[in-house]
């Protein structure tokens, strides 16, 4: 009897250690995943870019407000979406501060005379969104606020690491060079904000 | 009768602005009387930093923040024991101060600051 106890004991605690292990491979494929898709798109913006040599102007001009784009449509998924305040404020800071960023640009563009132009890195910028609405709206409630948090810690490294070593390397025009040096601290604060956020729902 | 009420509305603005006027005077003198040597410290948003991160003040002076970025901060106490309006570009907030306190941007939490009373 005692051993048919102690028997029963193993194999439960065996099967609870067992869907803990599993959950927790999950969430690491997830991570994993997110972390291949930031490196894709980065690895993507870079190679694309390397091969035309270089962008003009125009070209970054619509990296630049496209990229900004993607990051207001996540957060007004995030707004429809989340329930948590803390995500829910942190997705108002990104849809402002990106459209803030946005109408800079615009009004730069507007200045020079210059007309945005869609490229390939813009393209590939786009193809990416697309894949991860789908992967976001597939999700809900705590589920939904992890991915949303993780994916906004990884777009913000690549969109970080794209604007340090090639849109600004790479802008001819001072003022649009001085602009995108300008939102850099704005960037990384948003990095900053998604990864405290990131430890603190994954608790 | 459309003559009357011309003429009410005339004496009602009239009213308003004599009133608002005075109450604008009677604001200035009363300051300059209550804190004659206080001081105002500047503390300029910009780059997502508050600059300086730390001020130190003597009782009663006053701590002006402007907002110098692109992006909307505000500045918001530690324990959220008083908050100021949201601050687009170039908006100002000012704040008199008796006590130390902690501070940060509710919208960029990142972002915080120290405001410190000499005794
Ligand atoms: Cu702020």
């Amino acid at each position: 009897m005692i051993f048919f106890v102690t028997f029963l004991a193993i194999t439960y605690s065996n099967n609870k250690l067992k869907y803990k292990t599993m959950k927790k491979l999950k969430n690491q494929g997830f991570i994993q995943f997110v972390l291949l898709l930031s490196a894709l798109l980065f690895y993507g913006l870079e190679s694309k870019a390397q091969k035309s040599t270089t962008l003009t102007d125009p070209e970054i001009a619509s990296v630049a407000v496209t990229a900004n784009q993607i990051d207001i449509d996540y957060a007004n998924i995030a707004l429809l979406r989340s329930k948590n305040a803390e995500v829910l404020n942190f997705a108002h800071t990104m849809a402002n501060d990106h459209k803030a960023i946005i109408d800079q640009a615009v009004a730069l563009v507007t200045k020079l005379g210059v007309t945005p132009k869609t490229n390939a890195v813009t393209k590939s910028l786009l193809d990416g969104e697309k894949t991860t609405i789908k992967k976001l709206k597939a999700k809900k409630g705590v589920a939904f606020d992890k991915a949303y948090i993780s994916n906004e810690v990884a777009y913000h490294k690549a969109v970080i690491g794209a604007v340090e070593t090639l849109l600004i390397p790479q802008a001819k025009n001072a003022e649009l060079k001085a602009l995108l040096v300008k939102v850099m601290p704005a960037l990384k604060e948003h990095l900053a904000h998604a990864e405290m956020l990131n430890k603190s729902i994954n608790k | 009768m459309k003559r009357f009420i011309i003429i009410t509305i005339v004496c009602i603005l009239g009213l308003l602005a004599c009133t608002s006027k005075n109450d604008k005077s009677n604001q200035d003198t009363v300051t300059q009387e209550a804190v004659p040597a206080a001081e105002t410290k500047r503390v300029e948003i910009q780059n997502m930093q508050f600059n300086p991160q730390q001020v130190t003040v003597a009782p009663g002076d006053t701590v002006l923040f402007i907002n110098k970025d692109i992006v909307t901060h505000n500045v918001t106490e530690e324990n959220k024991a008083w908050a100021s309006k949201d601050l687009p570009t170039n908006q100002e907030f000012k704040i008199k101060v008796d006590t130390s306190f902690n501070y940060y941007c509710s919208l960029h939490p990142v972002m915080k600051g120290k405001v410190l009373v000499a005794k």
